[in-house]
């Protein structure tokens, strides 16, 4: 049990991690015309590119949580 | 002289240009069926996952003999999995909004770029485009209006766009601003509808 929480851990630090290198690549690497949206370039007219990290975001706390499952059942 | 609207929001980011008197007249992206297709692996890995859990249910848990599956590595295998999975759908997702074609008034500019391992740009400026075509091919591209633009230079350089929304609409207009960067009168068509 305890290694398996250790890996866990591991594994969801890292996942983290990878996200915010993510996130700050895309905020200061990204010339600010990547950000430029009209009516027309939302994807379905909804999606940004800042509303996509939010739910990718919300995924990984998903994931987190469907992993804390696994690990302790609650059955 | 005849100026397409910008295409801008009010409060949203500015845009920045090397050249300081120059501004976006026209910005897009490409269509969401392109972003549907660079995501057909993970359909398939949904698709394969699901079949996999059904399979499971149906024999192993019902049967209760877990055997292997009742294994830690097993069980970090399929924790890294799931990560991997959801991290690869959302940089796929990112990466396409961080492609564009953009047309301001001196130039056309494609940006091609992904998060970590790809940065081009290519750009013809008006005086040197020869020809913009466009065309759409196929019952899908028809029925959810998408196609292909291309644009094409006097120094032999060629731009192609592919799964461009309206590409009929989109090739008429930068059309029009490439003909008032370069001083052509309004279209014949336009005249007549004015002296009507």
């Amino acid at each position: 049990m305890l290694q398996n929480l250790i890996w866990f851990v591991i594994i969801n630090l890292i996942s983290f991690a990878f996200y915010f290198i993510v996130l700050i690549r895309v905020s200061h690497h990204v010339k600010p015309f990547h950000f430029h949206e009209t009516r027309e370039t939302k994807l379905f007219g909804v999606l940004t590119v800042r509303l996509m990290f939010f739910i990718y975001f919300f995924c990984l706390l998903a994931s987190l949580l469907v992993q804390l499952l696994l690990i302790f059942p609650l059955i | 002289m005849r100026i397409a609207p910008i295409p801008q929001e009010p409060g949203h980011s500015h845009i920045d240009f090397t050249h300081v008197d120059e501004k976006c007249l026209l910005f897009f992206r490409k269509h969401g069926i392109h972003l549907f297709f660079s995501l057909t692996r993970y359909w398939l890995v949904a698709l394969v996952t699901l079949v996999a859990l059904v399979y499971l249910q149906s024999s192993i848990f019902n049967e209760a003999e877990y055997g292997l599956l009742a294994s830690d590595g097993l069980l970090i295998l399929i924790m890294t999995y799931l990560l991997i999975v959801i991290h690869s759908f959302f940089l796929t997702c990112i990466n396409y909004f961080l492609d564009f074609i953009m047309v301001t008034n001196k130039r056309v500019i494609e940006v091609h770029k992904t998060t970590f391992l790809r940065d081009e740009m290519d750009e013809i400026p008006f005086d040197f485009i020869r020809a913009i075509h466009h065309e759409k091919r196929g019952i899908l591209a028809n029925i959810l209006d998408f196609g292909t633009l291309n644009i094409e230079s006097n120094v032999y350089q060629r731009i192609s766009m592919h799964f461009i929304p309206h590409s009929d609409q989109k090739a008429t207009k930068i059309s029009e601003i490439h003909g008032d960067y370069i001083g052509i009168p309004e279209r014949a068509s336009r005249r007549e509808e004015d002296m009507r």
